[in-house]
């Protein structure tokens, strides 16, 4: 049953973060304007984050997706969701409506509101919960890991 | 009996292979973000961008100004 929760929490959290990734890849400059905007991080770091963390993201919502060190993955997306959260919460506090850049391009396309507030910060921490579940349970259902134990 | 256990070898050894998987993880996505930015057209004026804000620090100013006195010297 468990390991059955799990699979679900993978297909939910590395599906809508390999997404979201390919979403951010596809449109850097958007993703640094964004960063600009929460008024957070210093000029000269902005253009590496853009390049950086989109891939980041991509990488560990496949490594969740196809169940390759799916744990580790689960473990480090929860501490950079803990981070987008952090920084959206800066930005609730100081009063600044900005885009949350959560979802890139993909918000556009599909209408879904993409703002900054406290909705975006109740769904990080779902997020973050759905990771430690992932992380917490050790067994789990079609993933390369388990193909790789048994053969 | 927390302790016994954090002391337990097979915790350590866990903790070792998480901290490996996140290396290979981090550093495989620098390599990505880096080779695909790189081979994209408008992510090289990015990279080339990104690199320059880095490299561009004192040193420029420094050689303007050192200009700016020999010139004035001449006069």
């Amino acid at each position: 049953m468990t390991a059955a929760l799990s699979f679900v929490f993978r297909i939910i959290v590395g599906g809508i973060f390999l997404i979201s990734g390919l979403a951010k890849i596809s449109d850097p400059v958007r993703f640094i304007l964004t960063l600009r905007e929460f008024r957070l991080f210093p000029e000269m770091i902005i253009p590496f984050t853009a390049i950086y963390l989109p891939w980041l993201e991509f990488i560990l919502g496949l490594f969740i997706l196809v169940g390759l060190m799916y744990r580790t993955a689960s473990l480090l997306l929860a501490f950079l969701i803990g981070s987008f959260t952090f920084s959206i919460l800066s930005v609730i506090v100081r009063g600044i409506e900005v885009d949350c850049g959560c979802f890139g391009l993909l918000a556009d396309m599909l209408h879904i509101p993409d703002m900054a507030d406290m909705k975006a910060v109740i769904r990080n921490l779902i997020f973050i919960g759905m990771n430690i579940s992932i992380f917490m349970i050790k067994k789990t259902v079609f993933s390369i890991e388990n193909y790789l134990k048994k053969a | 009996m927390f302790l016994e256990g954090l002391r337990s070898p097979s915790l350590l050894l866990h903790m070792k292979k998480i901290l490996r998987e996140t290396i290979f993880i981090l550093t495989l996505s620098l390599f990505i973000s880096l080779i695909y930015t790189a081979a994209s057209p408008s992510g090289m004026v990015l990279l080339k961008k990104a690199f320059r804000i880095s490299v561009s620090d004192t040193p420029v100013t420094e050689k303007v100004d050192r200009g700016g006195s020999s010139q004035d010297e001449r006069k």
